[in-house]
């Protein structure tokens, strides 16, 4: 075969490996590797080495509430930090509250050795804390990190107070085996030796991690029945009309592509949506000025920021750093908010939002008939 | 008990205001005497306790709020001040305190030791509150736009958010006619902590890495991790695409319609 060819062609797409010497192309006629397996183990983390083997001594719990089952970026940042902070042979173990299968997975993903689940029945503190005081108990492990906010920060403090530990909150410097800094009012550190309890600020770890932990599945924990001393009365949820836009989970913003106003408008009300705008939208005096996100407007954090005909300018992005997906309507498929967004949709704001309304409309209608119209079912 | 004998306590400390550093009085401390203020008849039923050693001066934006006297007790500050406060709030039915001190270390630990030494209920993060039937009801403060109903019997501690109010008007003459007043002095060990200026960026934890030159070079050039690119769509009609949107947002349970 190979004696046919007169000269012996070198395939310019020839596969190659990486090693620890960097790019190296593999010798005429082998076959191992190729260049899509290269890059996929670069893009996705499933080729991150495990950090640490086993078998482990001691332990290391970090406690989260998740988002819906999800793990935002304070709770990264929190494995994290337990997981840089572990030895060799400390365990990192995980309490989720609220979390499901794929939680266990991110968070294995986010540096958690062991992964347990607990139910989240909202305000519970005196159930959860005796949830915690057991597993304290059974592990006994060196460490405890939560993030330094919400529920998380409800339930440290709480457990902390409870067992008499030491705690450092709002801690955004950890210098391993020495002291950790927290953020005091008036721009000072609160600086103090290492406590066994760790509330994390946000960017006191860096979530991207070279390894990951083993994400091994520790199993359901059931919440005792303990009594609680103050009665959950309910969660109501402010109109999204009337709700500052910092506060608001879903935004619906419109930009300068967006003409047809009462269309939007009436998308929000729709999708129980609050409203903003780009600068330039609020200039020309479409929207009010408080509706302006942006550097000079608001920071906002909702989990779903809806940019209709929004270019992404720098100003702009900077006010949407926070949230958690973004979702971008554009003519142009090369505008910088496609770059930000988590998914865009090269199409005409105004086609769109009216094929929207029609949608949930519809959909409303279609739920709403056989409620309004019982008669017809039995008939 | 009727609410005309109930027994309410707020918890005051000095704030420094974070741009002029002079004493300041801390929002969520203020909301939660603006609350406390509603429960009683006239500004000397209530107990205002201060513990700790700043001076005199610092506590003056509270008189002029409408304090009548502040009991201060003279401790070192940072030491274990929940326990001193407690001994002090014995009797009291009803216990207010900011979220988070605007001033020393403001960790918000102080309502969660508090309730603890005094095994009352923490009620967190409040914006409304009511008393009634010997018990309080409090309506929290959560994020994105959610609030919550709690209710437990008393005696209670009720921690403040600062959006419960807006700011309590500053009048200088009631400054003048308030009044300070010195308990007798306790002594308790220092606390650990020490605070100093924040003249330099936190450093966050980062992982040690092994990675290759070649592997960090990518690392580098890439674009933020996961956020390097996401869907973008462009076939279909705009109903096509409408229907993408919201399927997304269902399948990452951002909307429950
Ligand atoms: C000091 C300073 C501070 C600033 N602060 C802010 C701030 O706080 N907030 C802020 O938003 N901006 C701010 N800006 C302005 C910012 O730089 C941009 O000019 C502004 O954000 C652009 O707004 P836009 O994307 O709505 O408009 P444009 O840049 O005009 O973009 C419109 C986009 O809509 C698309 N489009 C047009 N028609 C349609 C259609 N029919 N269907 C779909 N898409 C369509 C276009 O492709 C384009 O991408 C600031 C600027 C400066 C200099
Ligand atoms: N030394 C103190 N004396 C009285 N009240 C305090 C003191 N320190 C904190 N508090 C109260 O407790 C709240 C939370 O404080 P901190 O835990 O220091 O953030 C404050 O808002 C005050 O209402």
């Amino acid at each position: 075969m190979f004696n046919d060819r007169a000269i012996p062609r070198i395939d310019p797409r020839r596969p190659y490996v990486i090693g620890p010497s960097g790019l190296k192309r593999i010798v005429l006629g082998e076959e191992v590797g190729s260049r899509e397996q290269v890059q996929q183990a670069h893009g996705h983390s499933q080729a991150k080495p495990l950090r640490s083997h086993g078998p482990f001594k001691q332990r290391s719990l970090v406690v989260i509430h998740t988002d819906r089952g999800a793990l935002d970026e304070a709770a990264r940042e929190t494995l994290a930090a337990a997981a840089i902070l572990a030895g060799a042979d400390t365990e990192v173990l995980a309490l989720l509250f609220g979390g499901n299968a794929d939680s266990v997975v991110a968070a294995g993903e986010a540096g958690a050795d062991r992964v347990l689940l607990c139910d989240d029945p909202g305000f519970a503190p005196q159930r959860k804390l005796a949830v915690l005081a057991e597993l304290w108990q059974r592990e006994s492990p060196s460490r405890l990190c939560l993030p330094d906010r919400g529920a998380d920060a409800d339930l440290g403090r709480r457990f902390a107070s409870r067992q008499g530990l030491a705690v450092a909150c709002d801690v955004i410097e950890v210098v391993p085996g020495r002291e950790v800094r927290s953020l005091a009012p008036a721009g000072q550190f609160a600086v103090q030796p290492q406590p066994p309890v760790l509330l994390l600020a946000r960017k006191a770890a860096d979530a991207r991690l070279p390894y990951r932990g083993q994400g091994n599945d520790g199993g359901v924990l059931a919440l005792p029945n303990v009594a609680e001393r103050i009665r959950d009365l309910g969660t109501s949820s402010c109109p999204a009309s009337q709700l500052a836009l910092e506060e608001a989970d879903l935004i619906v913003s419109a930009g300068n592509g967006v003409q047809d106003t009462g269309g939007l408008r009436r998308l929000a009300e729709h999708m129980g949506a609050a409203v903003g705008a780009s600068r330039v939208a609020v200039d020309d005096g479409r929207f009010a000025r408080e509706q302006q996100v942006g550097a000079t407007g608001k920071t906002v954090q909702a989990s779903a920021y809806l940019a209709f005909g929004i270019s992404g300018a720098v100003q702009h992005l900077q006010g949407i750093k926070e949230c958690r997906h973004v979702i971008a309507v554009n003519l142009d498929a090369a505008a910088p908010i496609v770059k930000r967004a988590d998914l865009t949709l090269v199409e005409d704001c105004q086609a769109l939002i009216a094929a929207l309304n029609q949608l949930l409309a519809a959909e409303r209608s279609a739920t709403a008939a056989p409620a309004a119209n019982p008669v017809l079912e039995t008939a | 008990m009727s609410i005309q004998n109930l027994k309410v306590a707020v918890l005051l400390a000095p704030a420094t205001h974070p741009v002029s550093g002079r004493p300041c009085a801390a929002a969520a401390d203020s909301a939660a005497l603006a609350l406390a203020l509603k429960l009683v008849p006239s500004p000397q039923h209530l107990l205002v306790l201060y513990a700790g050693d700043a001076d005199d001066a610092a506590l003056g934006p509270y008189l002029a709020q409408g304090v009548s006297c502040i009991n201060v007790l003279p401790t070192l500050a940072g030491a274990e001040i929940s326990r001193v406060l407690a001994r002090q709030l014995q009797d009291v039915d009803l216990v207010l305190c900011g979220r988070r001190a605007g001033g020393g270390q403001g960790s918000a630990m102080l309502p969660y030791l508090l309730a603890e030494e005094l095994e009352a209920p923490l009620l967190p993060d409040a914006l409304q509150l009511q008393v009634g039937n010997g018990q309080v009801e409090v309506e929290q403060y959560l994020p994105k736009g959610q609030r919550r109903q709690l209710a437990a019997a008393l005696p209670a501690v009720v921690s403040v958010h600062e959006r419960a109010s807006a700011p309590l008007p500053y009048a200088h003459a009631r400054l003048l006619q308030g009044q300070i007043r010195h308990l007798s002095p306790v002594s308790l060990q220092p606390g650990v902590v020490h605070l100093e200026p924040a003249s330099r960026r936190a450093r966050p934890l980062v992982a040690a890495s092994r990675a290759s030159g070649h592997e960090r070079m990518l690392g580098a050039i890439a674009t933020d991790g996961a956020k390097a690119g996401g869907v973008v769509v462009k076939q279909g009609d705009p109903v096509e695409k409408a229907q993408v949107l919201l399927t997304y947002l269902r399948d990452h349970h951002l909307v429950d319609f």
